[in-house]
């Protein structure tokens, strides 16, 4: 595992480099981007003189080595600079956000998985539901996240207005209570929850189906089924518990789709969050934006991917052992 | 069984969730006895930054709602400069004075004076703000300020031209009070960062999900708010937030024209010609095109009425070739017309086996109206390569010349006084690098339009002024230094009865974005 680790962290190391100098390397400048995009008004652009003024402010006019050596500096003593376009510490821009991202990811990674499993479990012995459910999942496995979240987006929030169409809680409502700021919460959240759920959870469906089909074949297996024991149980303790190990790793390894997928959902149901922030902080070309925001999705799929490693080597030690 | 109840179990963890849904503030919609709007709601959810003039971003919609909290001497409405902060002014020469309302106010109550004018611009002569009409460094538009009385405030200026009163009625006031210890205003972001004396009090802003939240200013000198309430809320799609009621004014998009224009509780607020479309000719690497034969060739080879009709659904018209569209009060129709003849212009190109790229941004109509023009091109006889990038990249590539053809559209076209004819056209000005827009051709060079131009910005009388305009736009249209392919109107509709205020400045079109939409003006609503 040591080395494992010891490779993470190079990986990161140079995910790390790449987040500093390819944005700086991308044509565009952040001060000069002014108001040409299509649509936009021609104001708003700063001066010559202004210009350098703030090349000079965020530290842009001076040689890239510096420039790499002043961010790490900042970035180990845990600050991450300062938003050229939101113009706020780029910690806090992320902070902001986060929470709101971590939450629909984990929710739809959450769902996504017990769905699956669910399903799976349960057409794994009946083959003319399994043969349904398979063509369900193979149709969801195409359709592509920001489709799936326009069409909830038009029929079930605008159509039948069940749910919000936009945002993360209703904009400056005063709340009685914690309880119903929660219940705000997860109704705004439902429909991006499920967009992205509903992406991901044919990932898990094909893995656990497969994982099950193996456990079916095992000897245990006719063990159970000759003592009598109910399905349920037969199910729960014998088929999905041996087969939890590609399922975990598939979990931490659905990390990085979760968050590519918020990209999309976040900007359709117009949701806070990283995505959006992801989308913006490129556009405008705000390199310190950039680099946190990948920062931050770079630990996180390290992270994921550990963990997943982790728990594959302990599944692996008890096995063996 | 168990399939019934797992599907029933499903649909009721659904309904649940719908169920979760708050009860509404039922206030919102009830209508003040102040005459004032409960709340107006417009369609937000992007981080504009907070609204103070260091911490809003560097675009239309951030400065718009910092011009809600802050105010400047001058306003503008549909005729020309009116008084905001200021209740008069005079200018001698190259000196500027600015009488102050007496009851002037900012939000915490201190009174507004000319010490605060005075402190402002010294303190944006040391830290400009992001939206800055007073310029920069050395090219700073004021040599001196003082404050002459309690509410009488001094300018001299280096050089007065047709823009320098309102750039020095356009800046926001800060309140000395606050400011004169903050030395770096770019991070200061405390509470009394957004205190200012305009029409409306920050109330709230959540950069994660960009909501904005304003309150009426009941001690406002200049003036009656019109709402009690301004909010900007997460949208995601804006005609759908519309028609659902969460936002009182959306952009509509040009196919429901006909839908919405036959809606008699539907008001539409027209952007007149606002965006343009303006093809630029690198003639350092295509020195051919200075023959203005094949400029002219070039306006024939292009069915500019199909940009319009396919891009822009009708909603506009096809540029003049002077620059300046109709509707303008500075629109001179008798510019030199280029209709469409792609015979001439077959002829024109024969045999010469040109070969060009066309740079476009991948964002908004750009790539359609690029490929418009390429195949118009290429029935002409001229190869075209089209070159689509996204906008910071286009942006860079036109300002460092790096095209052959380049697109680039913009708004702005249809409101102002066309002093971008300066910019663009301009020996002396021009392709300074402040943005695509204000780039024009390269390798180009006219003596007669440099004449012009450069008069038009120094001279102060208006009818003189448009006068010289149209001489400049006749000059251009002969000469064709670039072309201009169309300009387009574009609509925001909202509900007559909740609120008919929207207004669009002399120059400025975009109502959301004035603060005059936001004032109860009797009449002149």
């Amino acid at each position: 595992m040591k080395r494992r680790a010891l490779q993470l962290v190079c990986v990161f190391i140079v995910i790390y480099a790449a987040n500093f100098f390819l944005p700086r390397l991308m044509p565009g400048d952040p001060l000069q981007y002014t108001s040409a995009v299509s649509g936009e008004d021609m104001d708003g652009g700063y001066s010559a003189e202004q210009r350098e003024m703030l090349r000079s402010y965020y530290g842009l006019d001076r040689p890239l080595g510096e420039q790499f050596l002043k961010t790490l500096g900042q970035n180990l003593r845990g600050e991450l600079g300062e938003s050229i376009f939101y113009k706020k510490p780029v910690s806090q821009a992320l902070l902001e956000r986060a929470p709101w991202s971590l939450w629909v990811m984990g929710a739809a990674l959450a769902v996504s998985l017990a769905a699956g499993c669910a399903a799976a479990l349960w057409c794994v012995q009946k083959p003319r539901a399994d043969r349904a459910a398979y063509l369900v999942f193979s149709v969801l496995a195409e359709l592509p996240a920001f489709l799936t979240g326009v069409l909830l987006l038009f029929f079930v929030a605008g159509r039948l207005g069940w749910f919000p169409l936009s945002g993360g809680m209703t904009p400056f409502l005063e709340y009685t209570s914690v309880w119903g700021a929660l219940a705000d919460i997860l109704w705004h959240s439902a429909l991006p929850i499920l967009t992205l759920a509903l992406g991901m959870a044919p990932g898990f469906f094909f893995t656990a189906r497969a994982s099950f089909l193996t456990a079916l074949e095992k000897p245990f297996l006719l063990g159970a089924q000759a003592k009598g024991l109910a399905r349920m149980r037969i199910r729960l303790q014998y088929i999905l518990r041996n087969s939890l190990p590609p399922l975990r790793a598939k979990a931490f390894l659905s990390v990085g789709r979760a968050v590519g997928g918020t990209v999309l959902v976040e900007n359709v149901f117009a949701y806070p969050g990283l995505g959006k922030a992801l989308r913006e902080a490129v556009a405008y070309r705000d390199y310190p934006m950039i680099q946190g925001r990948f920062l931050l999705s770079a630990a996180l799929l390290c992270i994921s991917l550990f963990c997943a490693d982790l728990l594959g080597a302990k599944a692996e030690g008890r096995e063996l052992g | 069984m168990r399939q019934k109840g797992i599907c029933l179990l499903l649909a009721a963890i659904f309904l649940l969730l719908s169920a979760c849904a708050p009860a509404q503030q039922e206030g919102q919609k009830t209508q003040p006895e102040n005459g004032r709007v409960a709340a107006l709601r417009l369609a937000g959810g992007t981080d504009w930054g907070a609204p103070n003039p260091y911490l809003h971003a560097a675009r239309g919609p951030g400065n718009a709602k910092k011009d809600l909290i802050f105010a400047s001497l001058l306003e503008m409405d549909e005729q020309g400069p009116v008084g905001w902060m200021a209740k008069s002014w005079q200018q001698d020469g190259n000196v500027y004075t600015f009488t102050l309302r007496e009851d002037a106010k900012f939000h915490d109550g201190e009174p507004l004076t000319a010490e605060d004018v005075a402190f402002t611009v010294e303190y944006y002569r040391k830290f400009p703000p992001v939206s800055n009409p007073l310029g920069a460094g050395d090219s700073f538009l004021i040599e001196r300020c003082e404050a002459v009385g309690e509410h009488t405030v001094r300018m001299t200026v280096r050089q007065a031209d047709a823009d320098t009163l309102m750039a020095l009625g356009g800046f926001e006031i800060l309140p000395e009070h606050i400011w004169r210890d903050v030395d770096d205003p770019m991070s200061y972001s405390e509470a009394d960062a957004f205190i200012g004396s305009g029409a409306y009090q920050f109330s709230a802003y959540n950069g994660a999900d960009g909501s904005y939240e304003f309150i009426a200013f009941d001690d406002f000198c200049a003036g009656e708010p019109a709402a009690e309430k301004i909010q900007f809320v997460p949208v995601g799609d804006e005609l759908l937030a519309f028609q659902n009621g969460e936002i009182d004014i959306a952009s509509m998009p040009g196919d429901l024209y006909g839908q919405y224009s036959n809606d008699p509780e539907i008001g539409m607020i027209a952007k007149e010609n606002d965006m343009g479309y303006k093809l630029l000719i690198n003639f350092e690497k295509y020195p051919e095109f200075l023959d203005i034969q094949l400029r002219q060739a070039l306006y024939a080879a292009l069915d500019r009425q199909a940009v319009v009709d396919k891009v822009f659904r009708g909603l506009g018209t096809v540029g003049s070739a002077g620059y300046a569209p109709a509707g303008s009060i500075y629109y001179n129709p008798a510019c030199v017309q280029y209709p469409y003849d792609p015979q001439a212009a077959k002829a024109a190109f024969a045999g010469m086996g040109l070969e060009v790229t066309l740079l476009a941004a991948n964002s908004g109509d750009d790539v359609k109206i690029a490929e418009l023009l390429k195949l118009d091109l290429e029935a002409a006889g001229i190869g075209v390569e089209v070159q689509a990038y996204d906008s910071a990249v286009r942006d860079g590539m036109v300002n460092a010349g790096e095209y052959g053809f380049a697109l680039v559209g913009n708004g702005g076209w249809g409101g102002r006084a066309p002093a971008y004819l300066r910019t663009v056209f301009s020996d002396i000005a021009k392709n300074q690098g402040g943005g695509p827009h204000n780039m024009g051709p390269i390798g180009y060079s006219s003596p007669a339009i440099t004449e012009l131009a450069e008069a038009q910005q120094q001279e102060t009388d208006f009818q003189k002024r448009v006068e010289l305009f149209k001489q400049l736009q006749r000059q251009i249209s002969e000469e064709i230094p670039l072309v201009v392919v169309a300009t387009q109107t574009s609509y925001s509709i909202y509900r007559k009865a909740h609120y008919d205020g929207w207004m669009k400045t002399c120059d400025y079109q975009q109502a959301e974005q004035n603060r005059l939409s936001y004032m109860n003006r009797g009449e002149a609503s």
